[in-house]
């Protein structure tokens, strides 16, 4: 080859390991997609025949705070909260945290909900930023709202106050410009009502992307795949994440995420574990894995649910610029989170959590995009020194690409099979288009949004970035 | 060598074939699951197309044997999906309609013939036909689907169980309740959610010996007795909740006595 026998190892070890790693990652998907499938068809057998509406005809059900942070959202806030106070559920209260937005979120909602200070005193249980006023409405109609003034102290401050004011033992922490499904809290809250002996601390579900939906006064009316392209092939993505991937997570009691749009949770044991993380941008991962990691230091029995049917919808980028920062964001998350809970790596004490998904999230998730970047650059290399084997090189790309597009059209195969929210033919063309071109010019972008990430996180940038986003009112049908 | 050059013709050859012949099956899986669910979603508006017929057909046969005829409709058919369909118009009608009309659906359900499709389905292997038939028979007051429902109480299935005893207590009453007081079956809340809701849409009265319900080995039982108490008034002095408590190991249960303990303090305080 090279002449050079030490170059020429290294060569072969990189080949190899390539060829292993590419290898391993197929091998996963597929064992995670067909333990999803069994346990999502058993999930569906089992929900078909829920009557939900039961839950209401229970005077003592759970009680339940819903936590909406909220910063600069004057925009949309009054038809998003009015939309939280109709969700169906009997037992619940409405916390807007108002994270010092400097626009005219706090007029807004005092006027559209005939706001007034109260003197409730706020003891802060998990310490947060300064909270300037709490406020109830005047109007018995709108007494399930709660709306918190604070200072700005960024999302995971906002969710702790919010978790001080509630008194209610189960939280559900949201984001207050996702659509929820009307009856999102009965299906979040029954894994809690079926508990016996394993008290389950935290139950999240799937979320969808609502780009080109129709939406009409915060509700829901008719699903369409997106017309941007960049937004369609985030519904191929999620659709493979949720409906793929963290199923067969949960049914291996290793799921290490809850969406942070959106997750149900124990009071107690949130509180137990001090709350949400305010120095990571993953302050969603974070408690997860914090509070599993207490009940397992504590010898305690748990369960984390997951409920597979899409219940919150949001807005997805549909730009590279906005995207960027979005996946630079879960990048800065992922490696603070794994960074924080280190010692769960590989340790026995942790058992699936430790020993399978803590080593799976570290090598398929964070490591992947350093470890495709570095194959890129020896590529390069190769090219360079003339030794690059052309034919082998656009036969292994091909193998790569073909796979991505097989496993897309098995996440598509899988939302017809369930939940068949895209009705129509031109929808599914639609997605169609989406899952050839994803491979090409989606995924190169998001490694590189992924190496951003690590590139900001060693510049110690701590932000969110602005996530500009258009509303729902702008969608058309 | 995957990427590099290299001499060693065999192995490549066999290496090209494999990647070929890997890169040509993924291929076809996929178009086979493209195909899949474009011929799925066919099927799907096929079979949504035959249920909204078969559905307006029914109804307007329902409709007119209901209010007007004197002798039992005939139906053309007999397919599984046409029974599905005819009991699931009935049930729905039972359920908005009351007195001689409910009377005159569960006739028609039991000489119809369309009983004996719910009957066959609680034998079935499959837990959702057992839960569908004990649904059906409930709801249309077939009390001498009683011997099946009291077989199905006992399978292993948890929700068979659950539904077969709230079929039990639709078509019985609560009286019936005793019976079960100390049994293993294990009431969560969400499982009294759903025998709340029974009770209140069958509108069933309170049980006799309300109080014998409290004996029970089985301590979700007693929780759900607790609920029963608050859902029709019943009173429960402070001397029979002290008595409970001694009893009580369960911390969830012992919760719940002691909120009923303090709202009893307070409606003595009123």
């Amino acid at each position: 080859m090279t002449g050079y026998t030490w170059l020429d190892t290294g060569i072969m070890i990189f080949n190899y390991f390539i060829l292993f790693f590419a290898l391993s990652v197929m091998i996963s998907y597929l064992i995670l997609a067909a333990i999803s499938v069994v346990a999502l068809k058993s999930y569906l057998q089992k929900n078909r025949l829920v009557n939900y509406e039961a839950l209401l005809s229970l005077p003592d059900s759970p009680s339940i705070s819903l936590i909406a942070p909220a910063y600069n959202e004057g925009r949309t806030i009054q038809e998003n909260v009015q939309s939280l106070l109709a969700i169906n559920y009997n037992n619940f209260d409405v916390i807007v945290v108002n994270d010092g937005s400097k626009d005219d979120s706090i007029p807004v909602l005092i006027e559209a909900f005939k706001l007034i200070q109260t003197d409730i005193n706020y003891y802060p249980v998990i310490p947060t930023k300064n909270v300037k006023a709490i406020y109830k409405s005047l109007n018995p109609a709108f007494s399930k709202l709660i709306v918190v003034d604070k200072e700005n102290g960024g999302k995971a401050d906002a969710l702790n106050t919010g978790i001080n004011v509630s008194k209610n033992p189960y939280i559900v922490c949201i984001d207050v410009d996702c659509i929820m499904d009307k009856e999102v809290l009965l299906k979040l809250v029954k894994p809690f009502m079926e508990q016996s002996e394993t008290r389950v601390i935290a139950s999240g579900g799937v979320v969808r992307i609502a780009n080109s939906c129709v939406i009409k006064a915060g509700k829901l009316i008719k699903v369409n795949a997106p017309e941007n392209m960049l937004a369609r092939i985030q519904v191929m993505e999620y659709l493979r994440a949720f409906i793929l991937g963290r199923m067969a997570w949960s049914k291996l009691n290793g799921l290490l995420l809850i969406s942070g749009a959106f997750g149900m949770f124990d009071r107690e044991i949130v509180v137990a574990c001090g709350g949400y993380n305010t120095k990571t941008v993953g302050e969603d991962m974070e408690l997860v894995v914090r509070m599993r990691r207490y009940m397992l230091d504590r010898k305690l029995e748990y369960a984390v649910q997951y409920i597979p049917d899409p219940l919150c919808w949001t807005e997805a980028p549909e730009s590279y610029s906005i995207l960027r920062k979005q996946r630079s964001r879960w990048t800065r998350g992922t490696m603070e989170t794994l960074w924080i809970h280190r010692k769960m790596l590989l340790n026995p004490k942790y058992k699936q959590l430790g020993m399978l998904s803590f080593p799976y999230w570290l090598v398929y998730e964070y490591l992947a995009p350093i470890i495709e970047f570095t194959g890129l650059l020896i590529t390069l290399l190769f090219i360079c020194l003339n030794i690059l084997n052309w034919y082998y090189f656009l036969l292994f790309i091909f193998l790569v690409y073909s796979f991505a597009v097989m496993f897309s059209t098995l996440g598509m195969y899988a939302e017809e099979s369930t939940f068949k929210r895209y009705t129509t033919f031109k929808d599914l063309r639609k997605l169609t288009v989406a899952s050839i071109l994803e491979p090409i010019i989606f995924h190169p972008f998001t490694v590189y949004a992924a190496l951003r990430g690590n590139w900001e996180k060693f510049k110690g940038n701590k932000g969110w970035g602005d996530m500009t986003r258009t509303g729902f009112n702008s969608n058309k049908k | 060598m995957l990427l590099v050059l290299d001499t060693y013709q065999n192995d490549n050859h066999n290496l090209v074939q494999g990647l070929w012949i890997s890169i040509c099956c993924i291929f076809f899986v996929a178009i086979f699951f493209l195909g899949l669910t474009f011929i799925k979603r066919a099927l799907k508006i096929k079979k949504e197309r035959a249920k909204q017929r078969i559905e307006s057909e029914v109804e307007v046969i329902l409709f007119e044997y209901m209010f007007n005829a004197t002798v039992l409709p005939e139906f053309n058919t007999n397919s599984p999906l046409f029974q599905k369909v005819v009991i699931k118009s009935i049930k729905n009608l039972h359920q908005n309609y009351t007195g001689i009309y409910q009377e005159r659906l569960e006739h028609l359900y039991v000489s119809g013939g369309f009983v004996n499709y719910s009957l066959k389905k609680t034998t079935s292997k499959k837990w959702i036909a057992n839960v569908e038939a004990i649904r059906d028979l409930s709801t249309l007051n077939y009390k001498k689907a009683m011997p099946h429902l009291e077989k199905l109480i006992h399978v292993k299935n948890e929700l068979v169980q659950l539904e077969a005893l709230i079929g039990i207590i639709r078509l019985s009453g609560l009286d019936r309740l005793q019976m079960f007081k100390n049994s293993s079956i294990q009431l969560n809340d969400w499982a009294q959610s759903n025998i709340l809701y029974a009770i209140k849409k069958a509108n069933l009265k309170q049980p006799s010996d309300f109080e014998t319900l409290f004996d029970s080995n089985n301590q979700t039982f007693i929780i759900f007795a607790l609920r029963l108490a608050d859902y029709f008034h019943f009173p429960i002095s402070k001397k029979q909740l002290d008595v409970l408590k001694t009893k009580i190991k369960s911390p969830k249960l012992l919760a719940e006595i002691e909120n009923k303990l303090n709202n009893l303090h307070q409606n003595e305080s009123e």
